[in-house]
């Protein structure tokens, strides 16, 4: 049921449990780390199945050119090949993915490798499977390829130009999504405010994630069983189900999913299933296992790029106090060749709209675009950091511009701590938060005051001092109901997860759970709430590694991404558990001859509360439920299985499709970050001086697992601000593919971070947390502001998100050559 | 990529023209060429073995002359692949005598395809002038053999 447009309903304030706390919010060490550090976790390449083949794809060397033949023959002729498979093939043993656009982009035919025609460079055209992965390489460069190339468009928004060459025909644009968010009443704002600030263009540039294990999977399509067996680093199983069951005729009892270890997602393993289903049909073309793990270069020019958008025309209504009424703007995201997650790119930005900030009008006209580059997929931060990037851009300008101090204009303009739950413009609700408070103990931590200081007597010096701000969200735990937004027909809402704790017979706890975890820790934090509910030690809790369909552990959005494992993975293993934990109080008060209410359970023991001398262990209550079970009244043992399964459900409702409202995220995580940043005037290098980032997370489960989280995302952005971009010529060759030209940051790049918290509990979660671990790009806009303070008088405004020293060089010589500055003011 | 560049060799320039014109005599004495194939006097194909960050990479190319003006000028056109990666070349060589010898004027359009656009983009320049190095110096010291 969907909210009516203008009414404000909060969601239901959740009981929270009084369980936790014994060691839930301890930073217990990560029960991970002992196989990880010792070199015995199994990662993809780690697995091995009796006659595998090695998988080796021949990727098109053109940005878009129409397959004209291809001719394996010289590669099938080399002995230890096995098979191959062409596009052609995949033409007629596939249908085209579904498509989540409604037409006419919904219209695309989109396919594992390229069928009839490559869009970018490095789309799979054939895959070679032989006894060795370096036989399967050299067998594909035995693949001849005769291609017809065609014209390239690289520009997101040249793109849309009429001349401009379309990549599918059946679309008859590269158009994917259009459509306008309109809150409020901007033109009001507009006509009344004091000053109008216009920006000409804002930019945020394409990057991705580098994790330290590449894309790879270990395929076999059983031929006895018709079961496909998926050993993976997909990272969201049963969203690639959906697209790999229908696409090669699979139902979801036909596949098999399982992963282990994953060294690092960060949204970018999401959009694997192309991948898994060419090894899938090659497995069953070949009637052997396939194994495939990406190469670097494979990854960074062919796996999944975060979105690239480009924001112009950008108008800001401004009070002569100060106050922000909101924005408008013309928003151009380019999602590369194929639609492998988007268009939900077009929404999920909707999470955040006004950012930390009260804005109360906004109208953003935003088109999805499409072009010859690689496909675009979630990346840490996904959607939302290119709009909050906007935000905070948008803040600095109207500070410089209107001659505002920053702090003060964003201390005044923010959400106030008073005012959550707080209902955003398009109906969202912000749970809990204190961004003064934040803004107030970071800027404490870079010592703001001795850094204004420094900035003053670095005058002259050559060496620019500049100090910058970035205020994000990290919103958590998705309503895929917000899919229906960009297209009404979509058959999701909600979301969920599931878990089983299980109480075993030798006294055993064991917790399964849906999730895939990269690096999270869900094993040490699974444990820790368990261990609470049932009065042990998180050492008796055994959590499974990582993710298996087999458990019965999923529902249909099962996986890890979108910061929400603290809610739903954590909310589905304390509701199992508070289920076990009612079995073995039922069990235990039975055999003590007690009342339920009397029993207590501490230290691994049922006991009488009144009597600890009265106990029984675990072991005690197992084997009687599994080997003893006639020693139990009949209607007592029909009714305990110490195998309980729960799945956790949001209490979401289906946002409006037409008024684009509705309640598209469940908790608010927010960091605020700030910088002190030494610009060279010679060259335009960047050097971060000092760095500190301030976290809020609702309660937490574990400090030192989000501390390392709040170091990853700092370290991941700081990287994509001044080191990461994808530059592609106008060929649509990626000139950056491998890690010699595509510097991702390393601990050498990244200065010490000082961090800090806050504690603002979710009302609406079962244990007060909220998803964390994106980080909402907070350097991007921190070190983008701290390069723009650094400026001098008349440069033009700091317009991308990535600043590398050219093009620092190049702002800081903007002032000297009195050009537009890419900003204007209107007062009245 | 546009890559060019000059050089001087000690040997007249009819000399270097009857070897450049004859790559079979110069294949013999080039460094990482091989599998040198005259098909007729306009097309000739090679495998070319520059190192790059993938290690050896061969290169087969297919060569055209699209232009001669008799030894002074050549301009060739050439296709090639390395697995998947493919490459275009327009080559212009342009010969003036000199007191001392030769000059040798070239001018190179390159078009990569494939990683090794990424890979190569800051040394495909050094690459190239190596390679067309090492051809008018081999060129130089048959002629000179020749000559002895």
């Amino acid at each position: 049921m969907s909210t009516p447009p203008g009414e404000t309903t909060f969601y239901p304030e959740v009981e929270q449990s009084d369980r936790l706390g014994v060691w839930s919010g301890k930073s217990v060490p990560r029960k991970e780390d002992k196989r990880l550090l010792k070199g015995q976790g199994a990662f993809v390449d780690d697995l091995w199945m009796h006659r595998q083949g090695h998988v080796h794809f021949v990727r098109s060397p053109h940005a878009h050119a129409r397959i004209v033949s291809i001719d394996v023959s010289r590669a099938e002729a080399l002995p230890g090949v096995y098979a191959t498979l062409t596009g052609e093939e995949v033409g007629e043993l596939q249908q085209p993915f579904f498509q989540m656009a409604p037409e006419p982009a919904g219209l695309m035919k989109d396919y594992c490798m390229a069928v009839g025609k490559a869009r970018y460079m490095g789309e799979p055209v054939v895959a070679v499977l032989a006894e060795s992965a370096e036989l399967a390489r050299d067998a594909a460069a035995l693949v001849e390829v005769v291609y017809e190339p065609l014209e390239v468009v690289v520009d997101g928004i040249a793109t849309i130009e009429p001349q401009a060459p379309v990549l599918h025909e059946e679309i008859g644009s590269n158009v994917a999504w259009h459509g306008v968010y309109d809150y409020g009443d901007v033109d009001w704002a507009l006509e009344n405010a004091d000053h109008v600030v216009r920006i000409d263009r804002l930019h945020f540039h394409r990057f991705s994630s580098t994790p330290l294990e590449t894309t790879g999977a270990l395929v076999n399509w059983d031929p006895g069983t018709g079961v496909v067996e998926f050993r993976s680093n997909n990272q969201m199983p049963m969203f690639a189900a959906m697209f790999i069951g229908p696409a090669i005729g699979l139902g979801i009892d036909h596949m098999q999913f399982s992963s282990q270890d994953i060294g690092g997602g960060f949204g970018i393993k999401i959009t694997s299933y192309t991948y898994l289903t060419a090894l899938a049909l090659l497995s069953r073309k070949a009637g052997r296992p396939v194994k495939w793990s990406e190469s670097r270069w494979e990854h960074l020019a062919a796996s999944a790029h975060g979105n690239e958008r480009t924001f112009l025309d950008i108008e800001v209504p401004v009070m002569s106090d100060g106050t922000i009424l909101g924005f408008k703007v013309r928003a151009f995201d380019d999602a590369g060749a194929y639609l492998r997650y988007e268009p939900l790119g077009a929404v999920i930005w909707a999470q955040v709209v006004p950012g930390n900030y009260r804005f109360k009008h906004v109208r953003v006209d935003y088109t999805e675009t499409l072009t010859n580059k690689c496909p675009v997929g979630p990346n840490r931060g996904y959607s939302r950091l290119q709009h909050l990037w906007l935000i905070e851009r948008i803040v600095d300008i109207v500070a410089k511009e209107l001659n505002f101090d920053r702090v003060a204009l964003r201390a005044l303009n923010y959400v106030q701590p008073e005012e959550f739950p707080y209902e955003t413009p398009n109906g969202c609700i912000y749970d809990s938060g204190d961004y003064p408070a934040m803004l107030e103990q970071v800027l404490e931590l870079i010592d703001y005051e001795g850094a204004l200081k420094r900035k003053l007597e670095s005058a002259g010096s050559g060496k620019r001092i500049g100090i910058g701000i970035g205020s994000t969200l990290d919103s958590g735990t998705n309503n895929f109901g917000q899919s229906r937004i960009i297209n009404s027909a979509l058959p999701f809402s909600g979301n969920g997860e599931a878990a089983v704790v299980r109480l075993d017979l030798y006294g055993e706890i064991t917790v399964t759970i849906g999730t895939s975890p990269q690096g999270q820790g869900h094993e040490t934090t699974a444990a820790q709430v368990t261990a609470d509910i049932l009065g042990c030690s998180p050492d008796l809790v055994h959590v499974a590694a990582g993710y298996n369909k087999a458990a019965n552990t999923y529902v249909g959005f099962s996986g890890t991404y979108a910061s929400q494992f603290a809610v739903t993975g954590l909310g589905a293993v304390m509701g199992a558990a508070e289920q076990l934990r009612g079995e073995i109080v039922k069990v235990g008060a039975c055999m003590l001859g007690a009342e339920e209410s009397d029993i207590e359970l501490a230290d691994g023991f049922v006991r009488l509360a009144a009597n600890p001398e009265a106990a029984i262990p675990f072991i005690g209550i197992a084997a009687t439920v599994f080997a003893n079970v006639a020693e139990l009244p009949g209607e007592l043992a029909d009714s305990v299985t110490l195998n309980c399964r729960y799945v956790y459900r949001p209490p979401f409702t289906v946002p409006d499709h037409e008024t684009k409202r509705g309640k598209l995220t469940l908790t608010y995580a927010s960091q605020v970050h700030a910088a002190v940043v030494e610009v060279d005037d010679e060259t335009g290098q960047v050097t971060i001086l000092a760095y500190a980032a301030v976290d809020e997370c609702g309660r937490k489960v574990n400090p030192k697992i989000v501390e390392g989280q709040v170091h990853g995302a700092t370290g991941h952005g700081i990287g994509a601000a001044l080191y990461e971009s994808f530059e592609y010529d106008a060929d649509g060759q990626l000139l950056n593919s491998t890690f010699a030209d595509y510097h991702a940051a390393t601990s050498l790049d990244v200065p010490h971070i000082a961090t800090g918290e806050i504690e603002c509990p979710s009302p609406f979660t079962p244990n007060g947390a909220k998803g964390m671990g994106e980080g909402g790009g907070a350097p991007l806009s921190t070190i983008a502001s701290a390069i723009e303070d650094a400026l001098p008088e008349g440069a033009h405004i700091v317009f991308d998100s990535h600043n590398n020293s050219e093009r620092v060089y190049d702002l800081l010589r903007s002032a000297a050559l009195g050009g537009p500055r890419g900003v204007e003011v209107i007062s009245r | 990529m546009i890559v060019s560049g000059e050089m001087s060799v000690a040997v007249g320039r009819e000399e270097l023209w009857a070897v450049l014109s004859d790559p079979q005599r110069l294949a013999q004495a080039l460094p990482g060429v091989s599998d040198v194939t005259i098909e007729d006097e306009q097309h000739f194909s090679a495998v070319a073995h520059p190192f790059t960050a993938l290690g050896e990479t061969p290169v087969a190319l297919e060569f055209e002359i699209v232009e001669v003006r008799a030894g002074e000028f050549v301009a060739i056109a050439a296709t090639g692949s390395a697995g998947e990666n493919l490459l275009t070349l327009t080559l212009s060589l342009e010969l003036a005598s000199t007191a001392d010898g030769t000059t040798a004027s070239w001018r190179a359009e390159v078009g990569l395809r494939g990683v090794l656009a990424s890979l190569l983009q800051r040394g495909l320049a050094e690459l190239l002038r190596e390679q067309v190095d090492a051809v008018l110096c081999a060129a130089a010291a048959i002629s000179t053999a020749d000559r002895g």
